[in-house]
């Protein structure tokens, strides 16, 4: 019957939680789109320049010489990415069990820690890397450190809150057994979190990954640098051709990682 | 009794032996082909590099120089909080932009659920391609974006946006089409029967429950977007970012100090909004 | 011969919203208690502070083979008493070969330790352990698959290896339904009985309590309410200590 499938108002209510942030967004979003001066497109290199880069896009420089340059481009930014993690994958661990206060608990001691992996991880990596290289010069550990550093930062947070909130009550029933703190740790604590902390660190290595592509753009070598000069020139053929080497790089670690994580979690 | 002995019968395959040793290998031969890169000045770890960081350092502050630092004067701070502002709007925006691209997009990218009836080729295809649109932009870095926005569009706040909102988008496509998959669907499938369409299934069945867990990774989101949204503006020209490039490449150092300072203090203030924000979501 | 553990005037107290105690108590090796009371009658406290784990008495002594507990270096106090709960002993992430060694902690140094749980090397003690509750074969099991009645066998085995001269049990069966429920008390009882242990178990189910220990304690609003043989144990007792409060 048409009266009943006709809407009623009902009486309004105050808005829940995750209405009121929706809200508090969305005010935020328009605020911000008011504040902001654009330009409509075709006002730069416009839709010419647009058209270009998508046929870049259908037709890269797939060249052999070319595409072992860029081979070679792509060993050098998956190595920056792995040595800069197997840094920040043991440093971030262990500021993790400090900030955490699991091992140890000092309140001074987990402030301290909190404080100083927050300020590090507040900054990029790229300003890190302008950083170091206005300050040291140009150099391949800069690069790495570059990125190492927030990262501890970043790991060390996020893991040492996962450690915090571990179920303590195995942990309280190992120290009855006799644990030791770092008995308790490496029995209790640790195989609760570690298939978390197995998949977050490969998620962090596919962003390590990005982060040294675009960290060349500072100098040092690898895909970033090949874009670039490609993207001076307005070569868009031989710009996608690293573009795509990232992309491929970047779902080889996701693909490995969900592997691996799947192998944990069974 | 209880001393330890070698597990007996199991010996471990040479696979994984094998690849328990790969791990360590590359990041041997990582760590190879790092050092062996060209260097452009002195190495790291050296008196010498600890002497120029010195020497930059102290510039940072200020000591050394002429004329008056940088951040003695009230109007480089004036100066450094409007475009901190336009850094902090910029930020929204593209959060926003790429929530929404992410969250209309999102229905079509999931795989519907194993017990449900298999789709059909088209609808197969088009989630296949969305999903592929968000593997491209999240991988692509918001810098190259940057550049190729530049290119065309003028360098322009438009441009920066519409990088950082692209590759996000990418990025909280793939982390919502996982959030879309792990949910119930029988309250949506409840709905479809009851004669709603899919994409009005999705809105009342899907969508209310999702939103929780869409705002945190937004707002967990923007968190990156805030430290990233510098770099991109060094390219296309405006804020805090392009502040940063011109104070360093005009070697105005107390210059660069205030920017940094301005840099961190807004990055923590956009942690600390992201982290009320996200407890109000729960509360 | 010495009674192997002594409480002597024990009061307890949380911020005067309950009280325990004073409580007099000596139980002898080899003796087996079951201890029974209404919820809320301070079962679970009363085990708590034996095991020394946690805060001391407010006042009064517990001392297990003449030693105070509360005063005992973490390894010694392994060696004296062990205790197992109704659930969440067990690490779940680990294999169940794991989570019975790690009833060895207190003994093993660091090294040991890491070895057993990362290398392919195990302690003979806890397969024999796992044997003799009948887990032989779930030696390398993922912990997470077993069931209820099969995860409190595995707290048993560690505590067995972990060897303490009193056991405490609180409520382990609480959340078993009655045949492995009686089964594991089987198994509990006659395990604490060996080498002179001492075992304090408690349980909601006082028929569960007479049928599986020698001598009862009753339990009723803080005190000892009752204290007698198995046998002896009448149905007016039981009312006694399970009836409407004062």
């Amino acid at each position: 019957m048409p009266e009943r499938a006709a809407l009623v108002p009902v009486r309004p209510r105050t808005p829940g939680g995750p209405t009121r942030t929706a809200l508090l967004v969305f005010g935020a979003l328009a605020l911000a789109a008011l504040t902001v001066d654009g330009a409509p497109a075709g006002a730069g290199g416009g839709l010419r320049t647009l058209g270009r880069i998508l046929g870049g896009m259908l037709t890269p420089d797939l060249s052999p010489r070319y595409l072992a340059v860029v081979l070679g481009d792509a060993a050098i930014t998956a190595s920056y990415a792995l040595a800069a993690m197997s840094l920040a994958g043991t440093a971030g661990v262990a500021a993790a069990v400090v900030a955490s206060g699991v091992l140890y608990d000092r309140r001074w001691i987990r402030t301290l820690s909190r404080i100083v992996l927050a300020l590090v991880r507040s900054v990029h990596e790229l300003v890190w890397a302008l950083l170091f290289v206005y300050a040291a010069g140009l150099s391949p550990s800069a690069g790495v450190l570059a990125i190492a550093v927030p990262y501890t930062g970043v790991i060390g947070r996020v893991l040492g809150d996962r450690l915090r909130d571990v179920d303590p009550a195995p942990v309280a029933a190992l120290a009855a057994a006799g644990a030791s703190g770092t008995a308790r740790l490496l029995y209790g604590i640790a195989p609760q979190v570690s298939a978390d902390a197995t998949g977050y660190l490969a998620y962090r290595l596919e962003c390590a990954l990005r982060s040294a592509a675009v960290l060349s753009f500072v100098g040092l070598g690898g895909l970033g640098a090949r874009i670039e000069l490609a993207l001076r020139d307005l070569d868009y053929g031989r710009a996608w051709t690293p573009i795509y080497a990232t992309i491929l790089l970047v779902i080889l670690v996701d693909r490995l990682g969900v592997r691996h994580r799947r192998r944990f979690a069974r | 009794m209880s001393e330890l002995q070698r597990t007996p019968g199991r010996a471990a395959p040479a696979a994984t032996a094998a690849a328990r040793l790969l791990l360590p290998a590359l990041v041997v031969l990582a760590w190879a082909v790092v050092l062996v890169q060209p260097r452009a000045g002195p190495p790291l770890f050296s008196a010498e590099a600890w002497a120029r960081v010195g020497g930059f350092v102290s510039r940072l502050a200020g000591m050394g120089i002429p004329g008056e630092a940088a951040f003695a004067r009230g109007s480089s701070w004036a100066s450094i909080a409007g475009q901190a502002l336009t850094t902090l709007s910029l930020s929204v925006l593209a959060a926003g932009l790429a929530g929404s691209a992410a969250l209309l997009t999102v229905h079509l990218a999931a795989r519907p659920g194993a017990e449900g009836p298999p789709a059909r080729l088209p609808r197969r295809a088009l989630g296949a391609c969305v999903r592929g649109a968000y593997v491209l932009a999240r991988s692509i870095p918001e810098l190259v974006w940057a550049l190729l926005m530049v290119l065309v569009l003028r360098p322009s706040p438009l441009a920066a946006a519409l990088a950082l909102g692209i590759h996000n988008a990418g990025v909280l496509g793939r982390l919502l089409t996982d959030v879309v998959e792990d949910l119930d669907p029988r309250p949506a499938r409840a709905l479809a029967a009851t004669g709603a369409g899919a994409a009005q299934a999705f809105l009342y069945g899907a969508l209310p429950r999702m939103l929780p867990q869409v705002l945190t990774f937004v707002l967990y989101r923007w968190e990156v977007i805030i430290r990233t949204t510098v770099i991109v503006e060094a390219v296309t020209g405006t804020g805090m970012g392009s502040a940063l490039r011109f104070a360093l490449s005009g070697r105005e150092f107390t210059t660069v100090t205030v920017v940094l300072t301005a840099y961190v203090a807004l990055v923590l203030a956009v942690d600390l909004l992201s982290a009320i924000l996200r407890r109000t979501i729960r509360g | 011969m010495d009674p192997l553990v002594t409480l002597e005037g024990v009061t307890f107290g949380h911020r005067d919203a309950f009280r325990l105690g004073p409580i007099d108590l000596r139980v002898r090796a080899g003796e087996r208690i079951g201890l029974i009371g209404s919820s809320g009658a301070g079962k679970s406290t009363l085990l708590h502070l034996i095991s020394g784990a946690g805060a001391p008495p407010d006042g009064g002594t517990i001392r297990i083979g003449g030693r105070s507990v509360h005063g005992l270096h973490r390894a010694e106090r392994a060696r004296a008493v062990g205790i197992v709960h109704q659930r969440h002993d067990l690490v779940d992430q680990l294999r169940v070969r794991h989570n019975v060694q790690a009833g060895l902690l207190g003994r093993w140094r660091l090294w040991r330790a890491t070895l057993a749980l990362v290398g392919p090397f195990e302690a003979p003690a806890a397969r024999e352990a796992l044997e003799r509750v009948g887990l032989g074969d779930r030696f390398d099991a993922r912990t997470s698959e077993l069931s209820g009645g099969e995860r409190q066998r595995v707290a048993i085995a560690r505590l067995l290896v972990q060897d303490p001269h009193l056991v405490l049990a609180d409520e382990p069966v609480a959340s078993l339904d009655p045949v492995r429920a009686a089964s594991v008390l089987e198994l509990l009882t006659e395990l604490a009985g060996e080498r002179g242990r001492a075992l304090i178990c408690s349980l909601h189910q006082p028929e569960l309590a007479v049928r599986f220990f020698d001598r009862i304690v009753g339990l009723r609003d803080g005190r000892v309410d009752l204290d007698a043989p198995a046998s002896s144990v009448s149905t007016a007792d039981l009312d006694r200590l399970y009836g409407p409060h004062a």
